[in-house]
């Protein structure tokens, strides 16, 4: 009976057999009597027929039999696919990402896809109850994928109110946090490869709103065909439920999506304000839609809308991104206690907290009528300061602390900068140090670190501090290129010794050296350093100066290993200044003739193709036959990168009446035809030019490391084979050169406090800080202002405030805000240990919490393509991958298993036992043939 | 206004219309018959009618006035002058009132069919001075009517034809045996049955009957059912005159019933025919009048033919 979807009518079906044989058996009951005289002819013909009349009536019952039989076997449907129902496993990942807020029309109401997911997973659960077997139902929410799941039971009659429980409980809203549903489906697969008895099928319903940064161009598009292949492969069945507006058509390869304008980014020029001086921010703000844009952007500080900072972004064009930039002056309210110079240390730290004051700036757009709208508010919280404090820690020897040392250049720029200040330790307090005080670390001519200042700057970079490195002779390779770069606190691998290019070229003789660094710096025209990107804050008002660097003399520094050695894929560092390539001419010339060769037969092609580029003919034929030959003649390889870049970029020439004498090399390359060999000769170009790096950053968490491979100092120290050198002149050189130092020294202060944005956080970040158990309380107070909705942009919402305890590890105090869902401000208050007002001793702490609109503010939809790939062909028990809309049943979660129902030729069959039936009934029942007259229905007259 | 006959009384039996259809014809025997008055139909022995028939040489005690003088004139030999002598007909009504004849559909079955018939014919021969007699029988001869030529004659007939219950036939051949010898002389004999009985003794019994120079006439009736056999859905068949019984499907037995209805038909005609019996198969939703007036043609011609080949 296992073999029927409903054994009991099959059960009844075989009773019903028996109908026939009833009805036979009761009408021998039921006759009529004639008394007969012909008995004869009747007993003779019985007589005769017997033996067939049996046969032919045994036939025409068990014909009926089959039919009841048939009749039973359809209705109790056979289940012919298999052994019938074993049940299911059904792991629902509903997404309750910010996108899941966007909204469509259903009928009068609008209803969030979130709502419309909540709707069809009610919808397989009512559908999945039906199934004759057992079902089983997990619920997780994309954002708690680390929870238990909200509904986890076999589902029955009950089970869709106990769903919709569920969902009310957390608000029937969904989050504002950012999640990615790959991590959703591999929640799934890991529930289902962790499950050890079978329950059945399985199943893995992912209720989501399938937006393309997820499945096509966001981080995680590149494991969707794997994920989705493992998935499958595991025998898990996989549906994709879109419930998106608008409803994505059964056959369409793509869907529409609404449109959104989003802020995706809200950043200071710096990460510390100093009081009183201006502070550049940048408000990016991207159309998503497929239309043309325009929204009208606000500022807010404090809470109070910045006088004045009203702007209409007028026409932001689909996909594009318009960056808005206004500019703020903050005064510090808070008032410090002045900082004496005879304060210790820790007194000077304590001090530095306690003038520690935030602001919060918010921009906001006006409210869309489609679209999500809580993207449309974005804050970013801007520490205030007297002065930017820097701890510098000088691993020079005593000795090294001369005039020209190190420390001396930076005392010197401290001093002249008025917004800098410099906070002095020594390697062996720097682990002791509030680094969290410290915008920025400066490590000069460090030989190494001990192994809680690693862990400790570690922590410092990861969390947003910036650190920066000036080598020197102290500089022990091997532990920089192991114990630091491991930490990440070093961004490159060094060569074991310091690098002299005439010590490497042979030349033992100091003097010989001394004359050639001289020559070279007075006779050598070409700039001794070079920036890659000169946009980079560290260079870019170096940049423009790049010939007065002729002067300068980079004498020894540390070489750096080959790349890809430090950085396989080229993207984790950023050199910002580089030396010129000193290799030989000869490892390029052939490359380079090859790729004249290629463009000039490029661009003869493009011309026969297209006449307005014949006049770049000759032009091309000169670059081939003179320009780059005779750069190559040179044997100088800048001389050769001169004349690529001239090549690639050299501008438009007009004379004197406005004729063009000379056409624009930019304008060719722009062709599309020519970009991939444009992008190859710029390649090539800086191979050719680049030589070894010299500055070098690298992104560490929220911070970030920068390395200087020669020391700050241009005080003459230990070189290679000989004792006094000077590693380079930067600082104490020709005055022109001398003079763009503390510029430099400047640039790299900026740079340490720019960009990174500690305080400032997505939903779902944690925010975790320790501080010495010794100078806290562990009491913590801290408020929390949410976001407005912009279209109560106007209401002020007070802030929540709430307390709590830090916890006490060894000697520090710790303390989270975990789990942040809601966009808007904590302010974190401590208070320290000691005695006065209570106010003196408390210092704020400011975080800001923004939603992620990067991840999630994109609502265009992933194609059907990309949702349903063609995977390689897997074996039979691969499980089933459909995409589902909420126009479908889901009847197909009844776990309905072909039955016979479902064959054309089982009907067919019936219809051919029915006919065979019909047609002995009748060949054994009376029939008046032809000839004959039906009986009359009364005697006739006697007479006519 | 017309009198209105009560199902038992025997003048129901006597069908003014049917009788008024055939009363322009008669029956005539093919064969001669012996009568005892003159009439219509021929007679064995000489007789004083006009028709001259034959001379024969006179013998001792033979009537003189016979002589035929002219003969002796010319021959000088006694002759006597012989003529045909025409008689009156002695019909015998044997019919069957059995209980298989009791069988039928409506008012008129096999029984008051045959008796109608029957009482036609009487009808028919008394008032064409004929003598009519009837016999009838069901397990054995039941009543025996000698033939009368008078018209009060045809009370005790259709008196006779009256039975109240009816019995089962047994055998036949006594039964022919014992009409054979109740009638005296030769005679015309009709048989109105239907003949349900054992063929073979039938036969015997008709024979019997030939071997007596009768004139015989069998009116085969069977009933419309018996010919169509039209009964749907299980039914029990009660056989009448100690058949057995027989619970079946009518409709899957009636090919094979009527084929061997058929066969029993082909049967008796056949051995009919061979004793030069009149054999005529009527049924009872046949107009009674036409058949009897079809039967009596062919009679008719039947004999005009024989008096042409004589």
């Amino acid at each position: 009976m296992e073999f029927f979807a409903h054994p009991w009518y099959m059960a009844a079906g075989g009773l019903l057999v028996s109908a026939p044989i009833l009805i036979h058996l009761i009408n021998r009951m039921r006759f009529k009597r004639v008394r007969w005289a012909a008995m004869e002819f009747l007993l003779k013909s019985q007589k005769r027929n017997r033996r067939r009349m049996i046969i032919e009536q045994l036939i025409l019952l068990l014909l009926r039999i089959l039919l009841v039989l048939l009749a039973a076997f359809l209705v109790a449907r056979f289940l012919y696919g298999g052994t019938g129902p074993r049940g299911a496993t059904h792991v629902v990942i509903v997404d309750d990402t910010l996108s899941m807020n966007d909204a469509g029309k259903q009928g009068e109401e609008s209803s969030s896809a979130f709502n419309t997911a909540i709707v069809q997973v009610k919808k397989v659960a009512r559908n999945a109850s039906k199934a004759a077997s057992a079902q089983y139902m997990r619920i997780f929410l994309l954002s708690e994928l680390d929870k238990s799941p909200i509904f986890d039971a076999r589902l029955g009659d009950g089970s869709e109110r106990e769903i919709d429980e569920a969902f009310v409980k957390r608000g029937n809203k969904p989050t504002l946090l950012a999640g990615s549903p790959m991590s959703g489906l591999e929640r799934g697969q890991k529930y289902f490869s962790d499950m050890k008895s079978d329950q059945g099928q399985k199943f893995i319903h992912l209720v989501s709103d399938f937006r393309d940064r997820d499945w096509t161009t966001g981080p995680d598009a590149e494991k969707v065909s794997e994920v989705l292949r493992s998935i499958l492969d595991a025998g898990v069945n996989l549906n994709l439920i879109d419930t998106a507006a608008p409803s994505r058509t059964p056959n369409s390869k793509v869907a529409n999506h609404h449109d959104n304008i989003a802020i995706v980014d809200l950043k200071a020029e710096s990460r510390v304000a100093v009081e009183d001086s201006d502070i550049e921010f940048t408000a990016s703000v991207m159309n998503l839609g497929q239309a043309e844009g325009r929204t009208f952007l606000k500022v807010y500080i404090n809470g109070e809308e910045s006088p004045g900072s009203d702007t209409v972004l007028e026409k932001i064009a689909p996909n594009s991104k318009v960056e808005h930039k206004f500019t703020l002056r903050f005064n510090s309210k808070r008032k410090g206690t002045e900082i004496n110079p005879k304060d210790g240390p820790e007194e000077r730290e304590r001090k530095r907290r306690l003038e520690r004051e935030y602001n919060v700036i918010r921009v906001a757009l006006q409210r869309e009528e489609v679209g999500l709208n809580a993207d449309n508010v974005r804050d970013l919280v801007l520490e205030v300061r007297k002065k930017v404090p820097t701890l510098v820690v000088d691993g020079n020897k005593p000795e090294g602390r001369s005039d020209g040392g190190d420390m001396s250049h930076l005392a010197a720029f401290y001093a002249a900068s008025g917004i800098y200040e410099v906070e002095e330790r020594r390697l062996e307090d720097l682990a002791k140090s509030d680094l969290d005080l410290y915008p920025g670390v400066i490590l000069l001519n460090v030989a190494e670190l001990p192994e809680a200042a690693i862990k400790k700057l570690q922590s410092y970079v990861n969390n947003g501090g910036s650190v920066t490195w000036f080598l020197g002779e102290e500089t022990k390779a091997d532990h920089f290129n192991t114990a630091l770069f491991n930490a990440g606190l070093f961004p490159v691998l060094l060569e074991d010794r310091p690098y002299d290019p005439f010590a490497a070229q042979g030349i033992a003789d100091p003097e010989q050296r001394k004359k050639l660094r001289d020559a070279a710096r007075q006779t050598d025209p070409k700039p001794k350093i070079l920036f890659p990107d000169a946009t980079n804050v560290l260079v870019q008002r170096l940049a423009p100066a790049q010939g007065l660097f002729r002067y300068l003399g980079i004498n020894v520094y540390w070489k750096a290993r080959v790349r890809s050695t430090w950085d396989p894929d080229g993207r984790q560092t950023k050199p910002l200044v580089v030396l010129p390539n000193t290799q030989s001419m000869d490892v390029f010339k052939g490359r380079a003739l090859s790729l004249m060769e290629s463009a000039a037969a490029a661009v003869t092609k493009l011309a026969a193709k297209e006449e307005e580029y014949r006049k770049y003919l000759p032009l091309m034929d000169e670059y081939k036959t003179r320009t780059v030959r005779n750069a190559i003649a040179t044997g100088e390889l800048f001389a050769l990168a001169e004349a690529l870049d001239s090549l690639l970029n050299s501008q438009q020439q007009l004379n004197d009446k406005r004729e063009e004498t000379r056409p624009s090399m930019t304008s060719l390359w722009q062709q599309v035809d020519l970009k991939p060999l444009a992008d190859e000769i710029r390649e090539f170009r800086e191979r050719v030019l680049f030589g070894d790096p010299l500055v070098v950053s690298r992104t560490v968490g929220k911070g970030r490391v920068l390395a200087m491979l020669t020391p700050a100092g241009t005080n003459l120290r230990k070189g290679v084979g000989e004792d006094g050198v000077q590693w380079n002149n930067w600082g104490a050189g020709d005055r022109i050169v001398s003079n763009l130092y503390p510029l430099f020294l400047l640039d790299v202060h900026r740079f340490m406090i720019s960009e990174g944005q500690a305080p400032n956080r997505v939903l779902g970040e944690e925010t975790t800080f320790a501080v010495d158990a010794a100078r806290y309380m562990p009491d913590v107070s801290y408020t929390f202002e949410p976001q407005p909705d912009v279209s109560v942009a106007a209401a002020k919402i007070e802030p929540e405030r709430e307390k709590g305890v830090m916890e006490k590890q060894e000697n520090l105090l710790s303390f989270a805000l975990k789990d942040v869902k809601r966009p808007g401000v904590f302010r974190v208050t401590l208070t320290q240990l000691g005695e006065g007002p209570l106010e003196d001793r408390q210092e704020t702490r400011a975080y800001a919490y923004n939603v992620d609109a990067t991840a999630e503010s994109d609502l265009k939809r992933a194609g059907r393509e990309r949702l349903l790939p063609d995977l390689p062909p897997g074996d039979a028990k691969r499980g089933k991958l459909a995409l589902l809309t909420p126009t479908e049943s889901f009847d197909q979660f009844q776990e309905k298993t072909p039955d016979a129902s479902e064959s054309p030729w089982i009907y067919l069959f019936f219809i051919l036992i029915l006919v065979v039936e019909q047609a002995m009934a009748v060949h054994l029942s009376y029939h008046l043939k032809g000839n004959e007259n039906a009986p009359p229905a009364s005697s006739p007259p006697v007479a006519a | 206004m017309a009198t209105k006959i009560k199902p038992d009384d025997p003048r129901r039996f006597l069908d003014p219309k049917t009788v008024a259809k055939i009363n322009n014809l008669d029956l005539r025997a093919k064969q001669v018959v012996e009568g005892f008055i003159s009439g219509m139909h021929k007679s064995p022995v000489f007789g004083h009618s006009i028709e001259f028939k034959q001379h024969r040489e006179y013998t001792m005690g033979d009537d003189i006035r016979h002589l035929d003088y002219k003969v002796w004139s010319k021959t000088d030999r006694f002759y006597i002058k012989q003529y045909e002598a025409e008689t009156n007909l002695r019909c015998n009504l044997v019919v069957d009132v059995s209980e298989s004849m009791h069988y039928g559909n409506g008012p008129l079955n096999k029984y008051n069919y045959g008796c109608t018939a029957a009482a036609c014919l009487a009808h028919m021969l008394l008032r064409q001075h004929d003598s009519a007699g009837i016999i009838t029988f069901d397990e054995a001869v039941r009543k025996v009517i000698p033939a009368r030529a008078s018209m009060s004659h045809m009370d005790a007939i259709l008196d006779a034809m009256h039975t109240s219950k009816p019995r089962e036939k047994t055998d036949i051949l006594s039964i022919l045996r014992r009409v054979t010898e109740s009638i005296p002389g030769r005679g015309m004999v009709v048989i109105i049955s239907d003949l349900l009985v054992d063929r073979e003794p039938f036969i015997k019994g008709l024979e019997m009957l030939c071997q007596r120079r009768h004139d015989i006439l069998v009116f085969h009736v069977l009933d419309t059912e018996e010919r169509t056999f039209p009964f749907v859905g299980t039914t029990r068949f009660e056989g009448m005159e100690d058949m057995p019984h027989l619970l079946c499907d009518p409709r899957a037995l009636r090919d094979g019933y009527l084929e061997a209805l058929e066969e029993y038909l082909v049967e008796v005609r056949r051995g009919c025919t061979r004793l030069g019996v009149d054999y005529q198969l009527v049924y009872t939703d046949d107009y009674l009048d036409a058949i009897l007036s079809k039967f009596l043609h062919f009679r008719a011609d039947v004999r005009n033919r024989s008096a042409r080949a004589r």
